[in-house]
């Protein structure tokens, strides 16, 4: 029946290249929709608290992650000298000016104020005022910088020898080309004599390194390529025997690449591990089938070429079968056990890949290989005895036969030595070790550590309950206390917030007395404190530090690491501190900042690391058990890899690396790579003593053809992952070093252990075997159809993964949102010069079948009260909607147009389209298209591009695209951006504040922004209900004239 | 005295029911409070000058679940007049509804006082209210239930110049659609501007010979509470698309039947009221963009003034009836964003032969161009009304800003044109400009 199969396939061979390289083609024709997320956000999932907390601290007190460029200058006056100070003002001004960044978060000492006590009170001044055009200005600058203990360490270095320009970026992800903007920007400034610039941060970290390990493997992923083609021609030393492999891993890589693009998954960081792995993989299966088609034509010169290739196939369809079964239970164990969606879609998509590759192998390499011609000399050249892994094979089998005992001694020994080394890992990672200590922006990062309070930040959020409550003495003085704790650490470079700025003022009203940098018992001076500044200085330079109604407070605390190991530690008496201290009612702090989203994420790369290994392991063992069907096999093919695990943990320990980011995911790919070897190793030993036969020289058989190829097999993935190591990405590099290390630790157990192991304990799956090959065609088939079962239902319900967009929007037009709602809808309209007029409306809606009915009451103001707004809108899309005013002043209901879809809706930003359909659109409108994922108040939402159908659609909306951010787990559209049809930006629609009301996730506020006017509009809900009663009769028109 | 001393206590009833309600909702929760002021000043072509403030004091609230209350007081100060002269008689208003006047300047209104009765089927409206019919836009044909002060022509807002009356006002909801019946004891009529005051309408009444002397006598007004109250009922019906009514009313017409005699010393007007049957429909719907509004009506009677002075066969006293078909059609359009665009045609024909003072057929056009700016927070506004038959017309622009949420800030100009005997020519001398500040509490 296998047989047929195969001559089915060589039969029919044009039509099934025809069909797999048209299989191809669509999946790539996927690709140029690829969308790449190298954010470090994407591995931390979006209900995260600390990922959502930090959302809230950017939106409170607007810290985004900022540019840092440091300027330094080590001679005497250090930076204060006329030369460097201008310099730094040119800079500020020069920064403020580049996109993306934000112009009034630009913060240097030459934008910043002083506060100076005068015998009136208190001054507020720039530092600048006294403008540095002489040596002796400039100093005395730098001595009200050191009157002013809050900008030391953070603005300029405790030394003078250096300082800092700050500037925060608008959007995150954008700031790659900010860095580079930047980069060019400093490369192109004249500098003073002696003085140096470094330009680093988060932004810069966070923009910079996407982009660095992008290009770094996109460098090396075409050098394995090529190294494993030299290697397949060592092997076969066929040109075909080198091409056709490459020609399954380049169908393999695309078809799973493509299908990733198709289900609107982003390339992570990460995922660039992916195609590396799947070649590994592709090319294993290609070894194996060339090696059995070269073995048969060097026993048999004379056979006819198709004859071969359906021998060799009927030879190994069942070992690579059971191999791919086995590292897709790998793979799966990666994406059941890890959190983070970049590893899990690894997980999902390799596992995929894996199973692609084997349907090539199975019958695009077939179909192909049957249009060789068996060269006479290739006979000769393939005959195995003349070659050196044949040789070196043969020698470790005789010495497996010889001595298994020993061979089994010295792997319990690498099981005890792995066991303690793997003790003694380490989780551990700090974001700047991804680059190489080359890169520009890690000396930055080493040089501002080094001469300041650090670039890394906690943000502490101090929350009360009431607004002004932070003017309370009592609180004020548990932050100052927390200051002091938080400052005890040795990681902790300083720390910031409103106490010590209050500190400063109580000093300046002092005279500027050192004594009375203090706080002061006294609530209302802390309020007059605040006041008496604002009347000199700018309010909002407090921004950071407060908000606007002295509610919300943050501590920023700046450290001098990033380290996970180090922060670990504080992060735990920081929590501690907070439980004991700040769980008041009404008053209550939470730790926050981009180093919690590092710590956060390393810690949950530690967590899934062994989590995925387990789970990993224990899905390989169950496969290996039922395709053996038998817990001894599944155990046995389990050790070498399993011991390779454990080595290279050693190796690890030995080598102080730690678990980190990209040796995190080594375990999977070496788990699902390495016990390919295992299986190939056992299946061949099955058929061997096949029927009870054999003896132990029987044994020595496995060496030199499967061992061979497995030597080839594991020559090719070791050489690809092991060109990793010659990446400029730390992580990268040690990725490539570990897999290549764990693999040839597998193959070499795969090949010595676990004979001597058979050969000691003959167990019974292989000497009592009668013959019977443990997994027949029709079990394969079943096996195949319960992964791809299981592989869907991970993958679909979980993540919608497969979902298209207009079936995504099918979803949010299909939400609940009740058959009525009662609530009020309080309207804001804010012009461009923050000049704003509010209306209060009392609204009902309710389903009539499927038309809805809508009624809005006015309550204020007074001179629109009462006016009220009754639409019935059909569902019948042809039919207009029937649309009535009800004007008080004239008391009279007046029948109006349906308005036009694309008007705005009295006066305010919203369409009636807009508020008819309640956040959520009219499908017949739009086709939609996915183009990836966004992070928008912290949940990870598809992004949708929606184009009108038609330019007359496009009039009548007044838009000529939009983008929808919606959020998979409610269905709801949380941002909107809208172009118009000459596709200006024309305005953004955000639905903010979604509770649960009545089991219906509902907005509690949309706000529109029109980009064009300025015009800002906020609806805000209150009181809705969806049960209270709605009575039929308040639709009609009467009810309007009689109000509510 | 007898007449102001039933005038005064009925006003003591009116206010002392106010300040019942008044106090008796302060105490209540669901209590709806609010106060609308208005600032006017206004320049008009005899040069003087009008400052008005108007502040409206809206109090209403539930009584119960199925009962609610309505109060309006309108407080209205006056600044340099010329438009009535101290302490009007208020001869067109029934005893019941008669204004309070305090010194000079300031006039006190209970502009609205009902009670609400809701019932599953019906709603029953009692008290001193406004019922307003119709389709039509600043012209009259079938709003004629609630009498209208034309003490500023019909510059006055229709809020503002509707005199609300005492009425039983009953709704019932039937399948087919809501019918309303009214039964209106309140014989108040229109308020027309006093003699010798800027709007007095002296056009087309009668085509007086220059030079001719005339007084007017005191009109003979409905009083009887039952004989002389006016029933109506409607039929409103939303069908296809349409919003459809039918009318009926039989009721005293508001405005005078001027009847005159020529004597010794000069002419002398005899006004008195006389009923009709007015049998009205109107229908509208919408069609894309454009709106169509329609509105007929039929009066039995319509006294219209004749050119002969003496009794003929027909025209007895210069005043002849004859039947009247009244229209309007009116076409909305709001295809271009921001902006409604209205025109309508009025016309009213006489259908009896005679020897009227008027056209047979009178035609008026009007167009309304009204457009935002700023999010709605600016309008604009031309209406022009033009009277087919003498060419004369009156066009008035306005622009309002709405400075917050609860401040207007208006401009407006008022333009008559014409001769002096016609509709809005004899106000071709009273153009108008001024400007007006709303707030709202």
């Amino acid at each position: 029946m296998t047989i047929r199969f195969f001559e089915n396939i060589i039969r029919f061979r044009v039509a099934v290249l025809a069909v797999g390289l048209a299989g191809v083609l669509v999946a790539a024709s996927f690709l140029p929709g690829l969308t790449r997320d190298t954010s470090s956000d994407a591995f931390i999932p979006a209900d995260n608290p600390a990922r959502v907390y930090r959302e809230q601290v950017k939106d409170i007190f607007g810290l985004a992650d900022p540019i840092v460029v440091g300027v330094f200058r080590d001679g005497e006056h250090g930076v204060f000298t006329p030369e460097v100070l201008q310099l730094v003002e040119a800079l500020s001004l020069q920064v403020q000016d580049l996109a993306n960044v934000d112009p009034e978060r630009v913060v240097s000492i030459a934008t910043e104020n002083n506060i100076e006590g005068t015998s009136d009170g208190m001054r507020v001044d720039p530092f600048f005022e006294d403008y540095p055009d002489n040596i002796a200005s400039a100093q005395a600058i730098w001595q009200k910088v050191q009157d002013f203990p809050l900008y030391l360490g953070s603005l300029v270095a405790r030394d003078g020898r250096a300082t800092l320009i700050v500037a925060e970026v608008l959007d995150e992800s954008a700031a790659e080309q900010t860095y580079l903007d930047l980069m060019d920007l400093v490369n192109n400034t004249e500098l003073p004599d002696g003085v140096t610039i470094h330009v680093a941060g988060e932004a810069s970290v966070t923009g910079y390194m996407g982009m660095y390990i992008d290009s770094d493997a996109q460098r090396l992923n075409p050098i394995a390529g090529i190294i494993i083609t030299v290697i397949l021609f060592l092997a076969f030393r066929t040109i075909a025997g080198a091409i056709l492999p490459n020609f399954i891993v380049a169908a393999t890589v695309l078809g799973t690449v493509g299908v990733m693009v198709a289900s609107g998954v982003s390339f992570f960081v990460i995922t660039n591990a992916m195609p590396v792995v799947l070649i590994g993989i592709a090319v294993a299966d290609s070894i194996h089938i060339f090696s059995a088609y070269y073995e048969t034509i060097s026993d048999e010169p004379s056979i006819r070429n198709d004859h071969a290739v359906t021998a060799a196939m009927v030879e190994m369809w069942r070992p690579i079968t059971l191999t791919t079964l086995t590292t897709i239970a790998g793979f799966l164990g990666l994406y059941i056990s890890s959190v983070q969606p970049p590893m899990q879609y690894l997980g999902l998509f390799t596992a995929f890949g894996v199973g692609i590759a084997w349907l090539y192998s199975m019958t695009i390499l077939p179909a192909a290989m049957s249009f060789l011609k068996i060269n006479p000399e290739a006979r000769h050249l393939n005959r195995q005895t003349s070659d050196i892994a044949v040789n070196l094979m043969t020698k470790v089998g005789r010495w497996v036969v010889l001595r298994p005992k020993t061979i089994v001694a010295i792997g319990l020994v690498f099981v005890v030595a792995g066991i303690v080394g793997a003790s003694n890992v380490e989780v551990n990672d700090r974001r700047i070790e991804v680059f190489n200590e080359k890169e520009p922006v890690f000396i930055a990062s080493e040089m501002i550590n080094e001469h300041f309070d650090g670039t890394s930040v906690f943000d502490i959020v101090i929350e009360t309950d009431k607004p002004e409550a932070l003017f309370r003495p009592d609180f004020l003085r548990k932050i100052e206390s927390f200051q002091l704790e938080i400052e005890r650490h040795a990681i902790v470079g300083g720390t910031t917030s409103v106490v010590d700025y209050l500190k400063q003022m109580n000093r300046s009203l002092n005279e500027g007395n050192p004594d009375e940098y203090r706080l002061v018992d006294d609530e209302l001076l802390n309020a007059q404190l605040f006041l008496l500044y604002s009347t000199s200085g700018d309010p909002t330079d407090f921004e950071e530090e407060i908000d606007y109604d002295y509610q919300r407070a943050n501590v920023r605390v700046n450290l001098q690491s990033a380290s996970y190991q180090e922060l670990k530690p504080l992060v735990a008496a920081l929590n501690q501190y907070i439980a004991t201290e700040f769980n008041e009612p009404g008053l209550t702090a939470t730790l926050s900042g981009r180093a919690m989203i590092t710590y956060e994420w390393v810690d949950g790369v530690g967590k899934g690391h062994f989590k995925s290994v387990l789970v990993s392991l224990a899905l390989v063992f169950l496969m290996a058990v039922v395709v053996f069907r038998s817990v001894a096999a599944g155990l046995i093919s389990l050790t070498p890899v399993a011991i390779s695990i454990l080595f290279v943990y050693a190796t690890m320990a030995l080598m102080d690396i730690d678990i980190g980011i990209g040796t995190s995911m080594f375990a999977s790919v070496a788990i699902g790579l390495g016990v390919d070897f295992a299986i190939h190793t056992i299946d061949r030993i099955r058929i061997l003593y096949a029927n009870g036969e054999g003896s132990d020289e029987t044994m020595l058989a496995l060496f030199p053809s499967t061992g061979r190829a497995l030597f080839f097999n594991l020559l090719a993935i070791s050489c690809g992952f092991g060109v990793l190591m010659i990446s400029d990405v730390v992580p990268l590099m040690r990725f490539g070093a570990i897999v290549a290390l764990s693999v040839s630790t597998a193959f070499v157990f795969s090949l010595t252990f676990l004979p001597a192991i058979i050969l000691l304990v003959k167990p019974k799956f292989v000497y009592a075997s009668s013959g019977d090959k443990g997994l027949t065609g029709s079990a394969v088939a079943g096996l195949l159809i319960v992964v791809a079962i299981g592989l869907m239902s991970f993958a679909f319900p979980v993540h919608a993964e497969e979902i298209t967009a207009r079936q995504i929007m099918e979803r949010v037009v299909a939400r609940d949102d009740g058959s009525q709602v009662t609530r009020t809808l309080s309207m804001e309209l804010t012009d461009r010069r923050g000049k704003s007029r509010t209306r209060t409306t009392r609204g009902y809606r309710k389903y009539f079948g499927d038309d809805k009915r809508t009624v809005l009451f006015y309550q204020s103001p007074t001179n629109v009260k009462d006016t009220a707004f009754l639409t019935y809108d059909y569902a019948e899309s042809e039919q207009d909607d029937d649309q009535w005013l009800y004007l008080p002043a004239a008391r009279k209901i007046r029948r109006i147009s349906a308005s036009d879809r694309g008007d705005y809706f009295l006066g305010t930003d919203f369409s009636y389209e807009d508020i008819k359909n309640e956040n959520k659109p009219n499908l017949s409108d739009y086709v939609y298209e996915r183009i990836g994922t966004e992070l928008v108040g912290g949940v990870e939402c598809f992004v949708i591009k929606g184009t009108p159908v038609s330019d007359e659609v496009a009039r009548e909306l007044g838009y000529g695209r939009v983008l929808i951010r919606v959020d998979p787990e409610i269905w709801m559209a949380r941002k909107t951006e809208f172009w118009d049809i000459k596709d200006n930006s024309l305005k953004t629609i955000l639905v903010n504040d979604i509770r649960l009301v009545d089991d219906i996730w509902t907005s509690h506020e949309l706000y529109a922004e029109n980009h064009k006017t300025g015009h800002k509009t906020r609806f805000t809900f209150s009181d809705v209900d969806y049960e209270a009663e709605v009575k039929d009769s308040w639709f009609e028109t009467r009810q309007m004239r009689r109000g509510l | 005295m007898p007449i102001s001393l039933h005038v005064t206590v009925l006003l003591a009833v009116q206010v002392a029911a106010f300040l019942t309600v008044l106090g008796f909702t302060l105490s209540a929760a669901a209590l709806d409070k609010s106060v609308l002021v208005d600032a006017e000043q206004v320049w008009t072509g005899s040069a003087s000058q009008a400052g008005k403030v108007s502040a409206r004091f809206e109090l209403s609230g539930a009584l119960g679940t199925n009962t609610a209350f309505t109060s309006i007081v309108r407080a209205r100060v006056f600044g340099s007049n010329g438009l009535f002269p101290d302490h009007p008689e208020q001869s067109t208003m029934s005893a019941a509804s008669k204004r309070l006047y305090v010194g000079s300047v300031v006039e006190l209104e209970l502009r609205e006082l009902y009670l609400d009765f809701s019932f599953e089927d019906a709603n029953l409206r009692l008290g001193k209210q406004q019922v307003v019919w119709g389709q039509a836009d600043g012209l009259k044909l079938l709003d004629v239930i609630n009498p209208q002060d034309f003490s500023r022509f019909i510059l006055d807002q229709f809020d503002q110049s509707r005199i609300p009356i005492w009425m039983v006002n009953l709704e019932l909801f039937l399948p087919i659609g809501d019918l309303q019946l009214l039964w209106i004891p309140d014989a108040s009529v229109h308020n027309l501007a006093n003699r010798g005051t800027i709007y007095e309408i002296t056009a087309p009444f009668a085509n007086l010979p220059v030079g001719i002397e005339y007084s007017i006598e005191d009109a003979e007004h409905p009083d009887s509470l039952i004989q002389d109250g006016d029933i109506g009922t409607r039929l409103s019906i939303f069908t296809g698309g349409w919003d459809l009514t039918l009318n009926y009313l039989y009721h005293y017409d508001d405005f005078p039947v001027m009847r005159r005699t020529l004597t010794n010393s000069g002419l002398i007007f005899s006004p008195d009221y006389e009923r009709t049957h007015t049998l009205g429909f109107t229908a509208s719907n919408a069609f894309g963009n454009f709106i169509v509004r329609s509105e007929f009506a039929y009066n039995s009677d319509k006294y219209v003034s004749t050119n002969t002075l003496f009794k003929t066969s027909r025209g007895r006293d210069g005043v002849q009836s004859s039947r009247e078909l009244g229209y309007v059609v009116g076409l909305d359009w709001t295809g271009l964003a921001d902006t409604f665009i209205s025109i309508q045609l009025f016309q009213s024909i006489l259908l009896d032969d005679g020897d009227y003072v008027r056209d047979r057929t009178d035609t008026n056009v009007s167009i309304l161009v009204r457009r935002y700016f700023l999010n709605e927070s600016l309008k604009l506004e031309f209406l022009g009304i033009h009277h087919q038959n003498d060419g004369d017309r009156l066009v008035r622009l306005s622009a309002d800003y709405e400075l917050t949420s609860n401040t207007t800030l208006g401009f407006f100009s008022d333009t008559f044109d014409g001769d002096s005997s016609e509709l809005y020519g004899q106000f071709d001398d009273e153009d108008r400009i001024g400007f007006r500040i709303t707030v709202g509490f």
